[in-house]
């Protein structure tokens, strides 16, 4: 049962969620009709059908894609939505980190292995985000699992629902929201991604069904992080019976989501420096969350 | 932590893969060898079955769902915004 609503919350869930926000957040604030709620399919259905061009033989320009959505994918699979995770008996979130940093390596080569300057020069700004914004969402997950005493993701989230209120697991979940808009590449942090003055950054390179594959992992990136913020740090309504648990869990994942659309909507691109500042608060509020979790606060 | 959970540990081996690709990239060889490296490097770390299984699964339902519109495949020449010139023809003497 969880396998299935995991699937269906990546891949059906995270596009309409998706044409939510651009539908009635940015719609509503940019005071216009907004395009329909199911144009994220339309978008990713007319990519799937178009011409592949490939501008490299590379195996990594080619494969890459692929290894960024099945890393999701299975990233998906390991985070409770609801339910305990369809692995999570063989999987912990020493294996959830890995795949986002195997989604974030793919998308490195992506832009390494390109031909064009564009994603080349991307490359860095790429590396860069991951290397500062990551470690905020591994700090956290290690404060609760030094809390929970278990690197289960399931266990993480009973265990705040038991014992709700601590400390550091209220510091760890701020943080983890102040970090989640840049995880998911969103205004103001998408330094990387960098839509209109650097050509889409790293994907450049990419079209038709690769760039489909793409943007189905970066719409799915977004319901796993907000997933593991309601699940692990917000975890009210996990005790519920079977339907209800995964609508609560739903819920949850659809007003973060409304909030990080807002935040994307109504603010301009940081600098570098200001987004550089911004993280080394929001890092520093991790660890101080970690060394709460250690003193046992 | 069971085990198997442990064999999950290296996180930083497909890092290490990364920058020896990126090394690879900067001394101008084959990105085709790196690429090799990298999967290698990331299957290792991959190595509790069920956990291969489940992402093999994966990578087969990501491929599958780049052929679903059964999209040509096209090589085609850079597009460099413009002419590229020799750098003996754009330089200013």
């Amino acid at each position: 049962m969880s396998f299935a609503i995991n699937l269906l919350m990546a891949l059906l869930v995270a596009p309409l969620m998706a044409g939510v926000v651009r539908k009635f957040v940015r719609g509503l604030v940019h005071s216009r009709q907004g395009p329909p709620l199911a144009q994220p399919f339309h978008d990713l259905t007319k990519l799937l059908g178009k011409e592949d061009l490939r501008t490299s033989i590379s195996f990594l320009m080619n494969y890459a894609p692929t290894i960024v959505l099945a890393a999701m994918l299975a990233a998906a699979l390991l985070t409770p939505m609801g339910l305990p995770a369809p692995i999570n008996a063989h999987g912990d979130l020493v294996l959830f980190v890995y795949m986002l940093a195997l989604a974030a390596i793919a998308t490195i080569m992506i832009s390494v292995s390109a031909v064009g300057p564009y994603s080349m020069a991307n490359s860095a700004a790429e590396i860069i985000g991951h290397f500062t914004v990551e470690p905020v969402m591994v700090i956290c997950l290690l404060a609760a699992a030094l809390k929970a005493a278990s690197p289960t993701m399931w266990d993480l989230a009973t265990w705040n629902a038991d014992n709700a209120g601590s400390l550091s697991m209220v510091v760890a979940a701020i943080a983890l929201f102040l970090a989640l808009i840049a995880q998911v590449g969103k205004l103001p942090f998408d330094a990387p991604e960098a839509d209109t003055d650097i050509m889409d950054g790293p994907i450049a390179a990419l079209s038709g069904p690769r760039l489909a594959q793409f943007q189905l992992a970066s719409l799915m990136k977004q319901i796993i992080y907000a997933s593991i913020l309601a699940a692990v740090f917000i975890p009210w309504g996990l005790g519920y019976i079977f339907p209800l648990n995964v609508l609560v869990h739903i819920l949850k994942v659809c007003v973060l989501v409304v909030l990080m659309g807002l935040v994307d909507v109504v603010n301009p691109r940081l600098r570098s420096e200001q987004v550089m500042w911004f993280f080394v608060f929001v890092i520093v509020l991790a660890l101080a969350a970690l060394g709460l979790a250690i003193a046992g606060l | 932590m069971t085990g198997a959970n442990l064999l999950t540990w290296p996180v930083l081996v497909p890092l290490v893969g990364a920058i020896l690709t990126l090394i690879l990239a900067r001394c101008r060889l084959s990105y085709g060898y790196a690429g090799l490296l990298l999967v290698i490097l990331a299957s290792a770390a991959l190595i509790q079955p069920v956990i291969l299984a489940v992402f093999a699964g994966c990578l087969l339902a990501a491929h599958i769902f780049a052929r679903l519109g059964g999209a040509r495949v096209r090589t085609v020449p850079m597009w460099l915004c413009g002419e590229e010139h020799q750098y003996e023809e754009v330089t200013r003497r």
